[in-house]
């Protein structure tokens, strides 16, 4: 999942395409399914804010019910273990 | 607004150990991911609506947008309230994709050693982890233009990241980002950008003194996240 910038920024098609490394084509298909928030310009272009559409597309993972069940296998795994098990990497 | 690069010397216990330190430290970090996440899209909102009273045209999928900004604002407050009174909300951090790759690639290493071994879908799932608190990230950036900074070609990367995200810590105990010899902090400077490199317990009593751990509990972290993606589509 790529990280935002420091500022909000209005993306292209191309460069949200080139940035979630998928087609034009699929990202002009999300946006006419309104699977990502966009700016429709007068133009006919549009622009999509990178934050928003990182955020929206994340969607799919419930990132709480993952790590729970990560914890839950980790059990009693300490700092220290972990990082004996690193040092040597 | 503190802006940190975690390293995976620090990132590796935090995901792979539930009530460690680095843990503690790290559901910070996800209150620090969502404060920024809410700040963000509402800026984002108000510059798509610049853009329409400027230009014209339509906002599609504000909605979305709107309810993104109310869970994050949701989930924020609600583990703000866990949080002891002095935590703070606004440390956010960074990461990238060479971040990322040099974290799975060490978590499944780390994870088989521990006689924990990992699947596929559990190493993308703690990768997911370390990219969730991530909110910010530097501009895309090819290795091959990344300065020798290090002893280590692979922790070049790291350090680059920060200096291009405009971090303003490292946190790391790997040897070769903070050598023993400089007592916990090292200077990083490159294209007159600048870093500050410390280990782990070096930020904890330089820039997270006063907070009592104890009261943290690392099992937060779901609290952080609890719905914070079930956006209608």
């Amino acid at each position: 999942m790529p990280q935002t910038a420091a500022s909000p920024q209005l993306l292209t098609v191309a460069q949200a395409a080139s940035l979630l490394r998928v087609s034009e084509k699929t990202m002009r298909r999300w946006i006419d399914a309104d699977r990502v928030p966009y700016l429709r310009l007068p133009s006919g272009g549009y622009r999509i804010p990178q934050g928003a559409l990182i955020a929206s597309l994340g969607g799919t993972y419930d990132l709480a019910a993952e790590i729970a069940a990560l914890d839950a296998r980790s059990g009693s795994i300490s700092d220290e273990d972990v990082r004996k098990a690193a040092v040597d990497d | 607004m503190p802006l940190v690069v975690v390293d995976t010397s620090v990132a590796l216990p935090a995901t792979l150990s539930p009530r460690g330190l680095a843990r503690k430290f790290w559901v910070l970090l996800a209150l620090g991911a969502l404060t920024h996440r809410e700040e963000h899209l509402r800026l984002e909102l108000e510059a798509l609506e610049r853009e329409v009273a400027a230009t014209g045209g339509a906002i599609g999928g504000r909605t979305a947008i709107e309810t993104l900004i109310e869970r994050a604002g949701e989930r924020r407050a609600a583990l703000a309230e866990l949080l002891p009174y002095n935590a703070p909300s606004d440390w956010t951090a960074a990461g990238g994709v060479y971040l990322f790759d040099e974290y799975e690639r060490k978590v499944r290493v780390v994870s088989a050693k521990l006689g924990r071994g990992i699947d596929d879908q559990e190493a993308a799932q703690l990768r997911r982890q370390v990219e969730a608190v991530c909110t910010a990230g530097p501009p895309p950036f090819d290795l091959a233009a990344v300065p020798a900074l290090t002893p280590d070609p692979t922790d070049d990367a790291i350090v680059y990241t920060a200096l291009l995200a405009g971090a303003d810590l490292i946190v790391s105990d790997d040897k070769h980002i903070v050598p023993r010899r400089a007592n916990g902090a090292q200077v990083y400077e490159h294209d007159q950008r600048r870093v500050l490199a410390v280990t782990f317990d070096r930020l904890l009593h330089d820039h997270l003194h006063g907070i009592d751990w104890d009261e943290v509990d690392g099992a937060w972290l779901a609290e952080a996240y609890r719905g914070l993606n079930a956006v209608p589509r």
